[in-house]
């Protein structure tokens, strides 16, 4: 069988393919162009649709059995087509329907013909033309062609709603479009394109794409990770460690004045800074990126006192000291503040009933110094109120 | 007045075209929060993706689990391990659902047993009356019962690859693993190369048993399993007729089908205009 499109009379036609090793592919073979008893044997052959899905890239590359016949180059699929059950070889199969998923489209195959009636290959679906101008009878196939034309060959019906990343395509022409440039080169020939291209008696170069073809290969792969029990320990303190100690006091009304505080950074375990610094991942709180989230160096307002800060009293803090240590005064429960010092209580020298309290020990010299000052007095149910011993 | 219209069109026309554009396109679409991660129980994801999905909602997947040789595979019913079977065990899983199954014969420590999680949370579209010839893969291989029995938690998140961005390479041999780093969502990773199929968590944990019975909590209540028809082999084909045996003749240079199978020789890409042009005027 000779491709002979209307407005051209072939001399000769090769096949080009997107293929390192193997440019003879054409799905002409799909056509039956040439009656191939190799080809039949394959499609008869139900373990060749297993090895196609084993090696399904493998087949992507195309490495494809090229049969030649006579003066021409046929080549032939090493694959064959889903959709017939019994070319399978399945005993039990007859044709029957591809599952369907609502609401999904077919991923092929404009509707350029439909047959009006039943065709052994495509079952009355909607089918592409190998060549828009080819003069093709029928395949072979008993029963093949209907009234509306020769069956030219039925590319895979495929069926609606499949997902397409389970098949592999090969044929037609894929954008973009293969073009003959003035030197007789290819461009837009993609992997998994197949064109014909062939001379004319008048010197003329021509490409014809041949007819797409899916092929059921879906390939499996995994994501892995195996966590130790080390890291799962060190996950766990971390978390719980950042929920416990905010780098962030959200609820201060006012910024800070002065940081001087002496804070260590947040702990977490199994700290390693060099990978999260490749990595450049520091905003994910997992595993091994253990950088430190962040500080608190400031202090909040109520608490922003040199005597705090530094332990000098200055006289003009005197005011706010006295609203704060009330404040903590009226969450206090006990009376009167009990110190014990080495097992001993301290004897007390000097007591006044008001804040600002100063406790004086005759053990040698001052050993502690203690505020208690807290951010509000009242408060509602709900609210927070901070206090802080310093 | 006339001008203020024409500007008015203009906007309208212009919003109307960018209406379009952010309808059409959906790459225009600010980056979304995944709704699921890696880090959840076994059962979540599949309930999710059942709420989803209500297609899948009794669907039997086929498996395929795998192992070092010498593994078996036991799968629980009414509360009870079953018959171990020898890998390669072919099952059909219920998707959405959690299976736990016991992994005896380990190669290097005989005595063990390993209580693995698998959940489906999608299937597969085979060909009618082919999924038998297609089940998902599920790979255990040694390092991960050494590191199981270690105390680690092995995670995998078995995919189908994305036939167009899958690597065009042959490929034969243990299933592909991608190793994710610390602090990488397996699910989203899965979810780039291609669609997340089965989620299989390996660790240390033992069952808990009470009067001889394991807890139906550890055995996910024991969901149901079916099974899967076997693959015919070639000799089967064979004695069924499927199959038919070709003798070769002792001298088949000459005969027909030796030269439909000779493989055709290609010219290179160079000069093969060159022989175009040569046939050409050999013709004329």
């Amino acid at each position: 069988m000779m491709i002979a499109p209307k407005s051209q009379s072939p001399k000769h036609w090769m096949i080009s393919k997107a293929s390192a090793t193997a440019i003879g592919l054409l799905m002409l073979a799909g056509c039956q162009a040439v009656p191939n008893t190799a080809s039949r044997n394959m499609q008869s052959n139900p373990m060749a649709h297993d090895q196609s899905r084993m090696t399904s890239v493998q087949q992507d590359v195309r490495s494809s059995q090229a049969v030649a016949a006579n003066d021409s180059y046929v080549a032939q699929a090493s694959y064959q087509m889903p959709v017939d059950g019994a070319d399978y070889g399945d005993p039990e199969l007859a044709r029957l329907p591809m599952p369907q998923m609502p609401g999904m489209m077919p991923v092929a195959y404009p509707a350029s013909h439909v047959h009006s009636e039943r065709c052994p290959h495509c079952s009355g679906q909607s089918y592409q033309p190998v060549y828009a101008n080819g003069d093709f009878s029928n395949c072979g196939v008993a029963g093949c062609g209907t009234s509306s034309g020769p069956c030219n060959v039925c590319p895979p019906a495929l069926p609606g709603g499949i997902d397409p990343q389970e098949y592999i395509f090969d044929g037609g022409d894929q954008d973009p479009a293969v073009r003959i440039k003035q030197d007789y080169s290819l461009v837009g020939l993609g992997p998994e394109d197949t064109v014909v291209e062939f001379t004319t008696e008048d010197g003329r170069e021509y490409a014809e794409t041949g007819c797409r073809t899916a092929i059921y290969a879906p390939r499996f792969a995994s994501v892995r990770r195996i966590q130790s029990y080390g890291e799962q320990d060190g996950v766990l303190a971390a978390r719980a460690t950042l929920k416990q100690q905010p780098a962030i006091h959200v609820h201060a009304p006012t910024p800070p004045l002065l940081a001087a505080k002496k804070q260590g950074p947040i702990p977490e375990s199994n700290v390693d800074v060099v990978e999260a610094f490749r990595e450049r991942n520091r905003g994910v709180p997992i595993l091994m990126n253990q950088a430190p989230r962040g500080w608190s160096n400031f202090y909040k307002p109520y608490e922003d006192l040199q005597l705090i800060r530094t332990g000098e009293a200055n006289t003009t803090e005197g005011p706010q000291l006295i609203k704060y240590a009330t404040n903590a005064i009226a969450w206090s429960t006990v009376d009167e503040l009990m110190v014990l010092v080495d097992n001993a209580e301290a004897e007390l020298v000097v007591s006044e009933d008001h804040p600002e309290e100063i406790f004086t020990y005759e053990l040698g010299g001052a050993r502690i110094r203690m505020c208690k000052v807290a951010s509000q007095q009242s408060a509602n149910v709900g609210d927070v109120v901070d206090v802080m011993t310093t | 007045m006339k001008l203020a219209s024409v500007q008015l069109c203009v906007a309208l026309s212009g919003s109307i075209c960018i209406a379009q554009q952010m309808v059409q396109s959906p790459k225009s679409l600010p980056p979304m929060n995944p709704l699921l991660s890696d880090d959840q129980p076994p059962g979540v994801i599949g309930a999710i993706q059942l709420k989803r999905n209500g297609a899948l909602c009794g669907y039997m997947q086929p498996v395929e689990l795998r192992g070092p040789e010498g593994v078996e595979f036991s799968f629980a019913t009414d509360g009870f391990f079953g018959e171990p079977i020898k890998q390669p065990a072919r099952v059909a899983l219920m998707v959405g659902v959690p299976y736990r199954i016991k992994i005896t014969g380990i190669p290097f420590a005989p005595e063990a047993e390993l209580f693995p999680s698998i959940e489906l949370i999608d299937r597969t579209y085979p060909p009618a009356e082919k999924a038998h010839r297609f089940p998902v893969p599920i790979e255990f291989a040694e390092l991960e019962f050494d590191a199981a029995r270690r105390g680690d938690l092995i995670s995998r998140v078995v995919y189908l690859e994305d036939s167009a961005n899958a690597e065009p390479v042959s490929y034969v041999g243990p299933q592909r693993i991608y190793e994710a780093n610390p602090g990488e969502d397996m699910l989203q990773t899965a979810d780039i190369y291609g669609r997340p199929l089965a989620i299989v968590k390996l660790g240390s944990r033992v069952p808990t048993s009470t009067d001889g019975m394991i807890s139906e909590e550890f055995l996910f209540g024991s969901p149901p399993i079916g099974v899967v028809k076997a693959i015919p082999d070639a000799e089967q084909l064979y004695e069924q007729g499927i199959f038919q045996r070709y003798e070769v003749e002792p001298n088949a240079k000459d005969s027909q089908a030796f030269i439909q199978a000779k493989p055709i020789v290609v010219p290179e890409l160079a000069n093969r205009h060159a022989i175009s042009s040569q046939r050409i005027s050999d013709s004329k």
